[in-house]
């Protein structure tokens, strides 16, 4: 045990400072000492098994630091994280990190697991989390700084302040969420029943993703659907200042209402206009600032939207 | 009128989010003017209050009806600030005083002694003045307009006692508002 | 004659009671025969008919709006998740975009203030750009009651916040008014363009969303500071 100690100090040293929010390997150690990783960090090493049953709830509270969540086979919940704090002094340093607390409760098929310091306000480091889940879990991430990267798991609400959120081949009971302030919103394989994905300044992107409602929104980014479309699903995709893009597959039909202040529509799809100027079915017309029609059996509802970027809708 | 109190209760358990500002909306405004002069500071009032309908929200969950949900909001809002005065009197280390304070009697002068149109100042004053006991029945019966047996409900008390708390509580007013 | 007896029918007769042949009203038509020849009880019925008087003519306090969003935020962080969030089904109108669900609560709020202030209403705190903003519409009202709640709470938990995100939510919200701006011009133009109006509802039901969110983690920081002082108080229950 303390040859292995002795070891893993050794290749901290060596590899020297490792940059805050790296991803760091999931090794179970169990707390060990303040570990001393070049100019004026240290790190602490925090870990916890547990065990969730079926339909259980996982909620994480973290100030900064990335989080990575996955989804496991079996019952257990592994917590794996890591404490930084950044300072010249490394006894100053030291002392920060041991008011870094990181609680776990535990009650009634649910654990919160929460980052805490007594001032948040001068929140001196960070905490990068390595977390294992059972699959029917519902994950429910908060962070004031960081990025999320979840995996497979069950979501409910995945947030962050500054950061992205790469949402992989998860699913939802009913309502999934994402959003961030400052960060991309990447979804790929979601599967859920309504979803809300948003981000001020950033992008989101969709992509195979399967929901009866979904609505995608940035203020200052591109946001972009690619895949199938649900049959008698409503889709609304919105940006302000940048654009919005479906790249479509499959052969559901749609309505659509798309429009922009200033921006161009164009769709690759015909689509039979309806309102003023309906007259005529066209190919990817010139550039209207509005679309409003149906392509197909019109199942599926687009409103798109977008102020001054442009909107296209187009074949995958 | 109990069924529609038990009703709305069900709503706000169930997280019918409408229910539940209902249930705000009808009250917090009198409930607010009651603790400001309870606690004496408006900004304590608010986190007070918040409190209230925090703790309210989870509470929810246990009223069967056995009063009005009225009567209930103001019970729980009574003790938080009953506590918060205790709290503080304990913080001065004066001697904690029950419900059924014994202050001295004010000789009662046998003309009356209040001006006949007594100053808001004055008499926020002097209600802040009085003990906690006392004041809470002057605030729910001669501001508020509560019943004596309301009141019981609300402080946990007797009719009885509801009437000797405001009356103490008067003879007091009398006593600092005399001109 | 012995006034220290009356105690508790002086009371009622101060509130108005009087005897009126009843059985029950023995004690009350006692004392109003005392009352008639005792000055010390005239007095003292006399100033407290004026206390009582006064104290119902006591001005109400109004609660702050905030103080709704304050209890709904203090929900919302205690429950980690949207406590308004009901079953989408009933929630979400056939056509509304899924962000109003979550924002409805809010809009309530600002419009159930706006309902309860007897006053005239004082102008909404105009939280918005510069001197030139075009005046907000009607629809926009239950929003900027709702915003200038929300900012009056994220301002007053400002310290709960590290600087680095302090800095990166006002810097998106600085974004998020010049959305709001670009779309009232785009208004004032055409005021009968749909997709203005759209994209200006977008953007402050977005804003609305990012304040909230705000408080919501400003809340969740208190949360941890206060918790000795919350359990000691928990277990008093």
């Amino acid at each position: 045990m303390k040859r292995a100690r002795v070891f893993v100090f050794a290749l901290a040293t060596v590899c020297g400072a490792l940059p805050a929010g790296a991803q760091t390997p999931s090794a179970t150690l169990g707390a060990s000492p303040s570990t001393a990783l070049g100019a004026g960090e240290v790190t602490e090493r925090f870990s916890r098994t547990s065990h969730l049953d079926a339909n259980g709830a996982f909620d994480l509270i973290n100030l900064h630091g990335n989080i990575v969540i996955t989804a496991g086979s079996g019952r257990d919940v592994t917590i794996e994280a890591v404490k930084r704090v950044q300072r010249p002094n490394q006894n100053a340093a030291r002392a920060l990190l041991q008011t870094i607390d990181i609680q776990v409760v535990e009650e009634a098929n649910r654990i919160e697991v929460r980052t805490s310091y007594p001032r948040p306000r001068n929140f001196p480091g960070s905490v990068d989390f390595t977390i294992t889940v059972p699959a029917d879990v519902n994950v429910s991430v908060r962070a004031t700084g960081g990025g999320i990267r979840a995996t497979g798991i069950r979501v409910e609400a995945l947030r962050t302040v500054s950061g992205d959120i790469d949402l992989v081949d998860a699913s939802a009971d009913q309502f999934a969420t994402a959003s961030a302030v400052s960060g991309n919103v990447t979804v790929r394989g979601l599967t859920a029943r309504a979803i809300q994905l948003t981000t001020v300044s950033g992008n989101v992107r969709v992509d195979n993703s399967r929901a009866d409602r979904l609505m995608a929104r940035a203020v200052s980014g591109d946001v972009e659907y690619a895949g199938e479309l649900a049959r008698s699903g409503r889709y609304e995709l919105i940006s302000h200042s940048g654009d919005v893009r479906l790249l479509l597959s499959g052969s559901t039909g749609f309505d659509v209402q798309a429009n922009s202040f200033s921006g161009s529509v164009q769709s690759d799809f015909p689509i039979t206009r309806r309102g003023r100027g309906a007259e005529g079915t066209g190919r990817g017309a010139a550039t209207p600032r509005a679309i409003r029609g149906a392509f197909g059996d019109a199942s599926a509802m687009l409103v798109l939207r977008a102020f001054s970027g442009s909107i296209s809708i187009g074949r995958r | 009128m109990r069924t529609a109190d038990l009703e709305l209760a069900a709503r706000c358990r169930a997280g019918d989010a409408d229910a539940f500002e209902e249930l705000y909306r009808q009250h917090a405004r009198r409930l607010f003017s009651l603790v400001v002069r309870m606690i004496g500071s408006v900004e304590d009032a608010e986190d007070l209050l918040q409190e209230v309908f925090l703790q309210a929200h989870r509470k929810l969950a246990g009223f069967r009806g056995e009063s009005t949900l009225g009567t209930w909001l103001y019970r729980l809002t009574m003790n938080h600030c009953l506590d918060h005065l205790r709290g503080r009197q304990a913080r001065m280390s004066r001697a904690t005083d029950s419900l059924d304070d014994e202050g001295t009697a004010e000789p009662m002068a046998p003309a009356p002694a209040v001006p006949p149109a007594i100053s808001r100042m004055d008499l926020e004053t002097a209600i802040g003045a009085l003990p906690p006991g006392s004041r809470a029945a002057f605030l729910l019966h001669d501001v508020e307009g509560f019943e004596h047996r309301e009141i019981a409900g609300i402080l946990g008390v007797s009719e009885g006692t509801s009437k000797s708390q405001v009356h103490k509580a008067r003879l007091k007013l009398r006593a600092m508002l005399r001109r | 004659m012995n006034c220290e007896s009356y105690e508790d029918v002086l009371g009622d007769y101060v509130d108005g009671a009087r005897a009126s042949g009843l059985p029950g009203d023995v004690r009350l038509a006692a004392f109003e025969r005392h009352l008639a020849g005792c000055a010390r009880c005239q007095a003292l019925v006399a100033d407290f008919t004026s206390i009582r008087g006064a104290a119902a003519r006591l001005e109400e306090h109004v609660p702050p709006p905030r103080l709704w969003t304050r209890v709904v935020a203090s929900i919302a962080a205690q429950q980690r998740r949207p406590w308004w969030r009901r079953p989408i089904a009933d929630a979400v109108p056939s056509w509304a975009p899924v962000a109003v669900a979550v924002s409805l609560a809010l809009l309530i709020a600002g419009a159930t203030w706006l309902a309860w202030k007897q006053e005239p209403a004082q102008a909404p705190h105009e939280a918005v750009g510069g001197p030139a903003e075009p005046e907000a519409a009607p629809a926009e009202q239950p929003y900027e009651a709702a915003i200038a709640g929300l900012e009056q709470l994220a301002a007053s938990q400002d310290a709960s916040l590290d600087a680095d995100t302090r800095a990166v939510l006002k810097q998106n919200l600085a974004v998020l008014d010049r959305a709001i701006s670009e779309s009232r011009a785009a208004l004032a133009d055409e005021p009968a363009n749909a997709l203005a109006q759209d994209s200006l509802l977008d953007a402050l039901d977005t804003k609305v969303a990012l304040l909230q969110d705000t408080v919501a983690l400003a809340a969740d920081a208190y949360t941890v500071s206060d918790d000795a002082a919350g359990a000691a108080k928990e277990l008093n229950q």
